[in-house]
């Protein structure tokens, strides 16, 4: 049987290579090539789902750190062969680069000459091209026989052409160009996936702002900044709340279940720089983000994602008593940032001699774990008018105080801040992905479903000639073209594929007539 | 026209024909590879641009005054040969090991022409005024508060101690993350040089 691949066309990768560029114009024409490009993809992505991925590890660590510690040797190998960052190493795009080559090569190679072979394909073919096909059937037959199956076959909605006592109906042309708007599609969706890379295309950041902090925007190139005016987490209140009453024994069961993450924002644009190096900032937008509601402005998205579990303290106030008198001095508030030394209270002097923010006890000597004020604690001394000097080590429930002291320091009140970790992201790359998945579709179903088939038909000698082709499910062009072949009389034609293996040498150079 | 004639002619348009082909090959592949090649340069770029400094970089710019408040000092407008940049925290135990350390070999490093700067991160000066006294070693070298962590976050600092050599140009040439000896200090030393 003869090989109706591509029509039997002349493909150029097949011709002997002469220049560097037919070299690597065959290299790329090859299906083997474009088949083992797919298999490294597939293997690589794979294997990025080991570990995880870089976005998903903890930030307090840097990530060739972390993956050393967590994972051991193979943790380093794979962040050092880029698998931590998969979509946008250089080896896996380089394979996407090479795949999309090899789809727009192997796309002409073939696309182009079978297109031709079939614009220019005759109605009267050899009797070698019909013995060849696999539904093929030779008897008695008169033109009159040919021209009434020709309206039956019109019936059928093939479009037939004529050539003398030479019949060609033809049908669903349009299914053999599935392959090719296949890879079109997926042409678009790899060039979409490698404009992600670009920073103009998509960015991806996670930003921390702590409560009334006002952060530049890195996504936006500095063009933005984000104030976090409020973080918001609301739990299920069963007892306080109608609505959250009907879920009471589940939550019960749950202990507390978060109800609501929020964002309040405040939005601004930089419109200069002042002189000593500060952004110029006008307000362009007030909202919120809340889990899976993000804030939009411009081309951006700001989704809440994280946030600190423990809150920062911002200031602390302290009352001063006096245990003789019964007097109350303060309060006085001690900013955690920027402290002053001193505190006058009507006569009583109050010096912080010492600060720390996230306090422990090491060694036996006081000390702080961090720079986050977490857990601060604070060394005073106080002056008694009289001037008389006591000191107190004081902190969450911590009070180090000599017992004979005249003055007792109790903390007034403190203000807090939440973090807020919010991602900011940007992704114009979704509507040329969506294109390009879309074609994509479209190819497979034109592909799948309107297979292109056949049928010849011409007087040969003193008898006729029958046959038939068809890319996909041969039975089914049967079962349609069969009867009509039956009703006028013409010859029956077999399936010349059901009974006989396909030859080992059959060559691929056959090519039909040329 | 005889025969010979159009048989060359044919020859001739076959020649052009595949030239013309050899021409849009080329072109496709050229395209196609060249987008790629500047993907790939993207993602290198940004590997290296994800707000770390590192070996091979240049050293970010800042001016930040000293803890006593008297003197403030711009990275850009210094002058010597070498510079060992150092980040470090009250909080942190191998800092507290390697500052005596630095102090006695302080005056060995500027007869090279080299200076250490040591920035503190993220603290009131208060807290560090009362560590080094009770560190009982006077420190003859420039002790910077970077209150705001802003030159922290400029140089993408996560592990501390750090130390930072940076030649007379201005570029980063190592990046040293963990406790300075007395022999890894003169090592970075003669490296910034």
């Amino acid at each position: 049987m003869l090989d109706m691949k591509y029509e039997g066309a002349d493909l150029r990768s097949k011709r002997r290579p002469k220049s560097i560029i037919d070299r690597v114009w065959n290299f790329f024409a090859s299906v083997k090539v474009g088949l083992w490009l797919i298999a490294l993809i597939i293997v690589g992505s794979a294997i990025g789902t080991i570990f995880p991925q870089e976005m998903y590890i903890p930030q307090q660590l840097p990530p060739e750190q972390y993956y050393m510690e967590e994972y051991g040797t193979p943790g380093s190998i794979y962040y050092a062969l880029g698998f931590h960052n998969l979509y946008t190493s250089w080896w896996y795009i380089g394979l996407i680069v090479m795949l999309t080559l090899s789809l727009v090569v192997v796309s002409i190679d073939r696309g182009v000459p079978l297109y031709k072979a079939l614009k220019k394909q005759p109605v009267r073919r050899t009797e070698r091209f019909m013995k060849g096909q696999r539904l093929f059937g030779q008897g008695d037959g008169t033109e009159a026989q040919i021209d009434e199956i020709s309206v039956a076959l019109k019936k059928k909605r093939y479009t037939v052409k004529r050539d003398g006592d030479a019949l060609l109906a033809e049908k669903h042309r349009f299914g053999r160009w599935g392959p090719y708007v296949n890879h079109l599609g997926l042409v678009i969706f790899f060039l979409g996936a490698m404009l992600r890379v670009f920073p103009a295309f998509h960015t991806d950041t996670l930003e921390w702002v702590r409560e009334g902090d006002t952060v530049s925007l890195e996504a936006t190139d500095g063009e933005y900044y984000l104030r976090n005016d409020q973080f918001i987490l609301e739990m299920y209140d069963p007892e306080n709340n109608e609505e959250d009453a009907k879920f009471a024994a589940a939550i019960e069961k749950a202990g507390a279940v978060p109800k609501n993450y929020e964002t309040e924002l405040t939005l601004f644009k930089k419109t200069g720089t002042n002189e000593d190096g500060s952004p110029q900032l006008e307000q362009v937008d007030v909202g919120s983000t809340k889990v899976n509601h993000p804030f939009k402005f411009d081309k951006f998205e700001v989704y809440q994602e994280q946030y600190s579990s423990r809150p920062e303290f911002l200031s602390m106030s302290f009352m001063l008593a006096d245990k003789e008198t019964g007097d109350e001095y303060g309060p006085f508030k001690v900013d955690l940032e920027n402290p002053e030394k001193s505190y006058e209270l009507d006569g009583v002097t109050v010096t912080l001699k010492d600060l720390y923010p996230d306090f422990e006890v090491k060694d036996g000597q006081p000390n702080t774990k961090s720079p986050r004020a977490l857990n601060p604690a604070f060394f005073f001394n106080v002056e008694s008018p009289e001037g008389e000097t006591e000191s107190n080590l004081i902190g969450i429930r911590l009070n180090v105080a000599d017992e004979e002291n005249r003055y007792d320091v109790q903390f007034a009140g403190t203000e807090m801040a939440s973090t807020s970790g919010l991602r900011v992201k940007s992704d114009s790359t979704y509507p040329i992905l969506i294109v390009g998945a879309t074609i994509f579709m479209i190819g497979i179903a034109m592909g799948m479903y309107w297979p292109h088939r056949r049928v010849w038909i011409r007087r040969h000698e003193e008898g006729v000639l029958v046959a038939g082709f068809t890319n996909k499910n041969p039975s089914s062009l049967r079962r349609e073209v069969s009867p009509l072949l039956e009703q006028t009389g013409l010859p029956m034609w077999e399936d010349q594929a059901r009974f006989t293996e396909k030859s080992e040498n059959e060559s691929t150079d056959e090519r039909g007539e040329s | 026209m005889t025969k010979d004639q159009q048989k060359d002619d044919r020859m001739e348009q076959a020649v052009a024909k595949k030239k013309k082909r050899s021409f849009w090959r080329m072109m496709i592949m050229t395209v196609v590879l060249f987008a790629g090649a500047v993907t790939i340069m993207q993602t290198f770029d940004q590997a290296g641009n994800d707000g770390r400094i590192e070996a091979g970089d240049e050293a970010p710019n800042f001016k930040l005054v000293t803890l006593d408040g008297s003197t403030l000092y711009e990275r850009d407008n210094y002058e010597g040969k070498g510079m060992l940049l150092n980040f470090w925290g009250t909080f942190c135990e191998p800092c507290k090991k390697e500052m005596p350390v630095v102090q006695e070999n302080y005056a060995t490093l500027q007869d090279m022409g080299v200076d250490f700067w040591a920035v503190f991160v993220g603290e009131t000066p208060l807290r560090v005024d009362n560590f080094i006294n009770d560190l009982g070693v006077g420190l003859d070298y420039p002790i910077l508060m970077d209150t705001q962590s802003e030159v922290e976050g400029a140089y993408g600092i996560y592990n501390l101690p750090v130390t930072f050599v940076i030649d007379g140009e201005g570029n980063v040439i190592e990046k040293y993350e963990g406790e300075l000896t007395k022999e890894k200090l003169m090592e970075l030393a003669e490296k910034s040089l």
